[in-house]
């Protein structure tokens, strides 16, 4: 096991270093300029000496493998630069807005979870029945539709039918929970559905599948209430794949957040992303990216580890 | 909340990009494109009947994609043909006299014609005349205003800067303007008139050479220091500044000589020449924001201090309070204030909110007040936000004046636009009346080189008469007037063949292929010129759409081949500024440096010409110079699009000219 550990380990490292380079390469590939940017692009008036001070002052007129070298130089020391455009350091930015991104997954997660595994299980038990056939219909959409579409979907029928929407001023959720709740719930729910449809459809067919086995048979040959049979026997072995996607959808949660948190004025790192890559904010781009990266990385880490502790095959291999 | 509209036709089509021909097709032809929720919202239909039926096509998209899942799992008008070439254009005539423009009808795709616009005649300075003389601007609207509440702003774009010396963009002062003041600025109740506002009164010098301003005695920075003429002097030299940059304020440059504090309440603003009749409308612009000599003098990161806007010490009517880093800020009323009365709400909160859906609920769900700087949404959607806002009597959307510019710059100093007479032909082949109608919905006016509607413009009737800008009713007569939004007109005959001609002298009979580099938001331009030029010229455009920051970089940068596309948005209606903002040489939107001396010349004596009558001519002089079409860009349209959101419960709002000036908000008060 000790070696497989370090053999994930040594695949992690350089792929943080590649998550680097790429984070920095990609904005220097992409046109544009943070300087002119900043002085207003299209809207701005300005002139060459203007953006000659610009450049010097944000450092872009350097050579770029400098501009590497200082960025990997900062970071070792615990220094993710400032930002060019909001002028405070990128690590209070990531601190303010972390959290708040990691609160919507959590809630997005959970809120799938608590419905789908009750959807799938009673689809497969009610196999065929009317509910199978409506909680089909409320997964296929799940899976289909954009999770934009579905947030707008929220905001148009919230606004529309209930004249209310999400307060727009975000409160901290240990400050204010109750006003927190009210502005991420919908969120929440518009980036959880599509979690919530996988892994409604994924309960379904596992369950479906271990209700056909030998040892179900057995357990309701030997009288057990049926409850006991799905509850102690089929759910516990039916849910062991469903556990295993969480990791992955946490890391799709984490990006679905960009344009949900759009929608719905949730102060996260997504917004922070969106604005920062408009804006050619590099020092912010990427941070983010690796930041994220380094979140995707980390959870297929411990899956991994997870794989390797619950399958003896795939360590040994 | 009784009263509220109910989401509509704009919800839903927030979400269908419309393509340029589904708007052509609509404007021109009538003809019913594939897509039934565009022609609703184009056609400008109640859309209140449509809410019911925009939630069923929503659900039934909706469903349809899931079905869809599930299975898974299974011509344009062409232009007139060519007839015989004509002589050269005519120069421009008419002396300048303001015209009141020819009546038009709207173009089809809207349905509610654009708010007639409000645009100044801006006065040249007279020596020696005392203004703005000991009365209070806001003594007219102070006693009729409620006070109390706390007018909450919507705003689509971070500030780039809150020190307004630095900040190159109207969200700037959108954000900081509050909490300063300016010498002076447009009256909020006119937005034609410069009034005092850190100023009680000025006066020339007899020799048009010095301004001197008396500043309000009581005016007091929000640590408790007076205001002083040191902060004025202090502050006009910083905008001036060379090695920093200064985006806005420098435009101060041409003018400013230097200044002396006189005694405590009087500055002397020396200026460089007699008479600059744009320099008080440019002190009169946000950006030249009054700033605290104490503070900020002498400081290591003077450059940085008032970007953290908690540390602002201000003199405006509100106080900086909070700030969630990219989501908003809150302001609180300053109770030391001198101008007694204001503000009259007791704060203001702003809300960023980029996601367009969620704007428009935020409106409907009464979570903000006003727009006041600039919406987010797409001119599609603010056309139908405003058809619906205003048919229910809701409020007022707001256009400033037609002073925005849309126009393409060309690689002059390359063929084959190193011909002027190729640069003659696009000038007069292009159909500026079909980019105006299907780009900016009518919102819009010919391509004329000054400001449509002022003191500065030729009448409609003078423009209609322009080569490349002439248009033939359906009996082939010279339609004089307006032609944007007017139905069954096309470019005059003689302008096609005469820039046909010109191609064919130039060797470009066959065309040539061309690149044409622009930005999302302005990719409607390209798509329609392309038609134009390849049916009229056979030029072919290779289209390369980037978003902002490219463009603009390959503009600065002159890193384009052929054509780049931009806007311009003055800050005052002053030729000086479109003069030093695109016609000459050095200015932002003339990245090569395209210098015709005759322009030089003529923006030399205009600059200080005190009898008006005389600086219309040469500024007439400079437009039949500028008709040639030989210059480094096309001018395609002035455009003034719907953008401020004022519900009925905001009062005293008047629009302002240009989007760069106005938007303090000390003036305005709720009243439900």
């Amino acid at each position: 096991m000790t070696g497989y550990i370090l053999q994930r380990l040594a695949l992690f490292i350089p792929t943080l270093i590649l998550a680097s380079f790429l984070a920095f390469a990609i904005m220097r590939i992409l046109p544009g300029d943070p300087a002119i940017a900043m002085l207003g692009g299209a809207e701005g008036s300005f002139t060459q000496e203007d953006l000659d001070v610009v450049r010097e002052k944000l450092g872009t007129n350097r050579p770029l493998h400098i501009q590497y070298g200082t960025w990997i130089r900062d970071l070792f020391q615990g220094n993710l630069s400032e930002s060019y455009f909001f002028r405070v350091p990128v690590s209070q930015l990531m601190t303010d807005r972390f959290p708040v991104s990691t609160q919507l997954a959590v809630m997005a997660l959970l809120l799938s979870y608590v419905v789908a595994v009750p959807l799938g299980v009673l689809s497969a038990v009610k196999q065929d029945s009317w509910f199978d056939h409506a909680a089909k219909i409320f997964t296929i959409a799940g899976v289909a539709l954009p999770t934009f579409w579905v947030g707008i979907l929220i905001l148009f029928v919230l606004g529309n039918y209930f004249n209310w929407v999400p307060p727009l001023d975000y409160a901290n959720f240990w400050e204010n929970p109750l006003i927190n709740l009210q502005q991420m719930i919908f969120p929440a729910v518009a980036l959880g559905y599509f979690n919530t449809a996988f892994a409604a459809r994924l309960t379904r067919s596992t369950m479906l599948e271990v209700m056909h086995e030998d040892y179900i048979r057995t357990a309701r040959s030997k009288g057990l209430k049926e409850a006991v049979v799905i509850g102690r026997h089929a759910v516990k072995n039916a849910f062991l794949p469903v556990v295993t996607i969480v990791g992955f959808q946490l890391g799709r949660l984490f990006g679905g957040a960009v344009v949900i948190e759009a929608i719905f004025v949730v102060p996260g790192v997504g917004t922070l992303l969106v604005d920062s890559v408009l804006i050619r904010d590099y020092p912010v781009v990427q941070a983010v990216i690796l930041m994220i990266a380094l979140i995707v990385l980390g959870l297929n880490l411990v899956v991994d580890l997870l794989y390797g502790w619950l399958n003896p095959r795939i360590r040994y291999a | 909340m009784a009263g509220l509209p109910e989401m509509t036709g704009l919800w839903l089509t927030a979400q269908v990009d419309i393509p340029p021909t589904a708007a052509y097709y609509v404007a021109h032809t009538k003809a019913i494109p594939q897509n039934i929720i565009v022609i609703s919202y184009l056609k400008g239909q109640d859309m209140s009947k449509l809410s019911k039926f925009n939630i069923r096509i929503l659900i039934s998209v909706s469903v349809m994609l899931a079905a869809i899942a599930a299975a898974a799992c299974g011509s344009a008008e062409q232009p007139t043909a060519a007839p015989p070439p004509t002589a050269a254009p005519a120069a421009p005539s008419g002396a300048g006299a303001t015209a009141t423009p020819a009546p038009t009808a709207m173009p089809a795709a809207t349905a509610t014609p654009a708010s007639p616009p409000q645009i100044a005649t801006v006065e040249v300075p007279t020596p020696g005349v005392v203004e703005s003389a000991a009365e209070k601007p806001w003594a007219s609207f102070a006693a009729q205003a409620k006070h109390g509440g706390t007018l909450r702003n919507a705003e689509a774009v971070l500030p780039d800067h809150w020190d307004l010396h630095q900040s190159c963009c109207n969200p700037g002062p959108a954000a900081s303007r509050d909490l300063f003041n300016n010498l002076v600025m447009y009256d909020p109740t006119d937005q034609k008139t410069i009034v005092g506002d850190l100023a009680q009164s000025w006066e020339w010098a007899p020799d048009g050479l010095s301004v001197t301003f008396r500043i309000w005695e009581n005016a007091v920075w929000s640590d408790g220091q007076p205001v002083t003429a040191d902060d004025v002097v202090f502050s006009l030299n910083r905008m001036v500044e060379d090695g920093v940059s200064r985006p806005r304020v420098k435009n101060l440059r041409p003018y400013y000589d230097g200044s002396e504090a006189v005694d405590p309440a009087t500055a002397k603003v020396n200026t460089k020449f007699p008479n600059p009749a744009a320099f008080l409308p440019f002190l009169a612009v946000d950006f030249m924001s009054i700033q605290p000599k104490h503070v900020l003098e002498g400081r290591a990161d003077v450059e940085e201090f008032f970007d953290e806007p908690a540390n602002i010490v201000g003199s405006g009517a509100y106080l900086f309070v909070s700030h969630e880093l990219g989501q908003g800020w809150v302001f609180e009323k300053n109770p030391n204030y001198f101008k007694d009365g204001l503000p009259f709400a007791d704060g203001k909160e702003t809300f960023v909110i980029k996601d367009k859906d969620r704007f428009v609920t935020a409106f409907m769900t009464d979570q903000i007040d006003i727009v006041h700087r600039g919406s987010l949404l797409p001119l599609t959607d603010m056309v139908s936000f405003k058809n619906e806002w205003e048919s229910k009597g809701l409020g007022v959307v707001y256009s400033p004046g037609f002073t925005l510019q849309g126009l393409t710059n060309m690689k002059w100093t390359a063929p084959p636009f190193d011909d002027p007479r190729v640069r003659r032909a696009i000038f007069l082949a292009i159909d500026r009346k079909e980019l105006a109608d299907i780009d900016k919905l009518g919102f819009a006016k010919m391509g004329q080189p000054f400001f449509p509607g002022t003191q500065w413009a030729s009448s409609d009737e003078e423009v209609a008469k322009w080569p490349g800008f002439r248009y033939v009713d359906e009996s082939g007569e010279l339609y004089l007037g307006d032609p944007i939004g007017v139905d069954g007109l096309t470019k005059h005959p003689d302008d096609i063949a005469e820039a046909q001609r010109l191609m064919a002298e130039a060797g470009y009979g066959d065309g040539f292929t061309a690149n044409y580099h622009t930005y999302t938001a302005n990719k409607n331009v390209p798509v329609i010129l392309k038609q134009q030029l390849q049916n009229i010229l056979n030029i072919e455009l290779n289209i390369n759409i980037t978003d902002t920051a490219a463009t603009i970089a390959a503009e600065q940068g002159v890193d384009f081949s052929h054509f780049v596309s931009v806007h311009n948005g003055p800050n005052i209606v002053d030729p000086d500024d479109l003069m030093s903002g695109v016609y000459l040489a050095g200015a932002p939107r003339n990245p090569i440096d395209y210098e015709d001396p005759m322009i030089r010349d003529i923006f030399e004596r205009q600059k200080s010409e005190p009898d008006l009558a005389k600086r219309q001519a040469l500024i007439r002089e400079a437009e039949a110079i500028i008709l040639k079409g030989e210059h480094h860009m096309i001018q395609y349209y002035w455009y003034g699009d719907p953008r401020w959101i004022v519900p009925n419960h905001v009062k005293n709002y008047v629009p302002r000219q240009t989007v760069q000036y106005g938007m303090g908000t000390e003036h305005l008060w709720m009243e439900r």
